[in-house]
């Protein structure tokens, strides 16, 4: 029963056109959408020709750096919400003075993002549209083009 | 009907009425934008301000709670004072004075950076910044000269939530004049680089909505609250 298309119920809209779960990059290319239900034409079309749409050109992605910050930050947080409850005052003063310098390194860095080479979204979207294909001749109407 | 009507005229149901599609052009950016996706995915200073805008609007949420709390209970003074006994007009004044002018500062420093003056840009952000602290220096005195009268929150319902909610105005103001001090030694140290501009106009986002936030707190806490 494990889905391998990222589609197992059939949906009309384009947040079921990725792998499921989804890659970093989320999308390998723009969707051009041509209505409300874009990703149900899309299908219509692919079942209608027995093919997939041609392989798109992929393009290197920018997606945002993983970053620890928001953790540790909350950590922090907790640790100052402990110490008011308790009024241990000095405490309060060490856990808002941490959260803070988290808060500057976080602001003082440079590279925020980094680059998902083409190969790789290439090769990621290509594995889906494998299982996209299979899905499509395990469906294929009897005795039809495969 | 006529909405509806004025929305669909003359497109067939595949024409896409939303213009949700992104009308041909490739990644175009903001500047030929309709706010109908006609120019392309939007901007990178746009998807951050509209996500900043959607903090700024949650952030609002616990406030709303705090006014309708201190409105409900503006009058439960358990005997103690009211609102009319305890402020002082003048103090007020000054205060409102203060963050409405950093408000106007805050204003120009977006100005001064949006034409890349460095100097400029960090004067207004500094006057901000001390008209901020004179604000919060304000606050605190008249907060310490309540409690030590023994008009602390635990006075009454009405000094409770008079103390939520000016208190969580002031953290505000306090988390935002540490983020301005940043922001001053970011604009210092990197210059107006693409990321540090898109910070300065959420700090700016921020500062205006804590200025937003002391209109309606002078007029329920204190306007209406002198009244009753």
């Amino acid at each position: 029963m494990r889905d391998e298309t990222g589609d197992p119920w059939d949906g009309r809209s384009l947040e079921w056109a990725t792998a499921s779960p989804p890659p970093a990059f989320n999308f390998a290319v723009l969707p051009n959408v041509g209505g409300e239900e874009p990703y149900w034409q899309i299908k219509r079309l692919t079942i209608e020709r027995q093919q997939l749409a041609p392989e798109p050109t992929y393009e290197a992605i920018e997606v945002p750096r993983n970053s620890p910050v928001g953790f540790i930050t909350a950590f922090f947080a907790t640790i100052t919400g402990f110490a008011l409850i308790w009024h241990i005052w000095w405490l309060v003063a060490v856990g808002v003075a941490a959260a803070y310098v988290v808060f500057v390194w976080f602001a003082w860095r440079d590279v925020t993002e980094y680059e998902i080479p083409a190969e790789d979204v290439a090769r990621i979207d290509r594995a889906r549209r494998v299982a996209r294909q299979q899905w499509l001749e395990a469906n294929a109407p009897a005795g039809g083009p495969v | 009907m006529s909405a509806t009507d004025a929305v669909g005229h003359g497109h067939a149901r595949d024409v896409d009425p939303y213009l949700l599609g992104r009308g041909g052009g490739h990644g175009s950016g903001h500047v030929a934008a309709t706010g109908r996706g006609a120019g392309g995915p939007a901007s990178k200073a746009v998807v951050v301000a509209y996500g900043f805008w959607l903090f700024l609007l949650s952030d609002l949420i616990p406030f709303s709670c705090l006014f309708a709390a201190h409105a409900v209970l503006q009058t439960a003074i358990a005997d103690g004072p009211a609102g009319h006994e305890l402020f002082k007009p003048t103090n007020i004044a000054i205060e409102t004075a203060c963050l409405l002018l950093s408000s106007f500062t805050c204003g120009m420093s977006a100005v001064a950076s949006g034409v890349r003056n460095l100097l400029w840009t960090q004067v207004a952000l500094l006057v901000t910044g001390l008209l901020g602290v004179a604000f919060l220096v304000l606050e605190a005195k008249d907060f310490a000269e309540l409690v030590k009268q023994g008009f602390g929150p635990q006075r009454s319902a009405f000094l409770s939530s008079f103390f939520a909610v000016v208190g969580c105005h002031g953290l505000h103001v306090s988390a935002g004049l540490l983020w301005l001090g940043t922001m001053m030694a970011q604009i210092f140290v990197k210059g107006f680089r693409a990321d540090i501009l898109r910070r300065m106009l959420c700090f700016n986002l921020f500062w205006h909505v804590l200025d937003i936030i002391w209109v309606a707190l002078f007029t329920i806490v204190y306007l209406i609250g002198e009244g009753r």
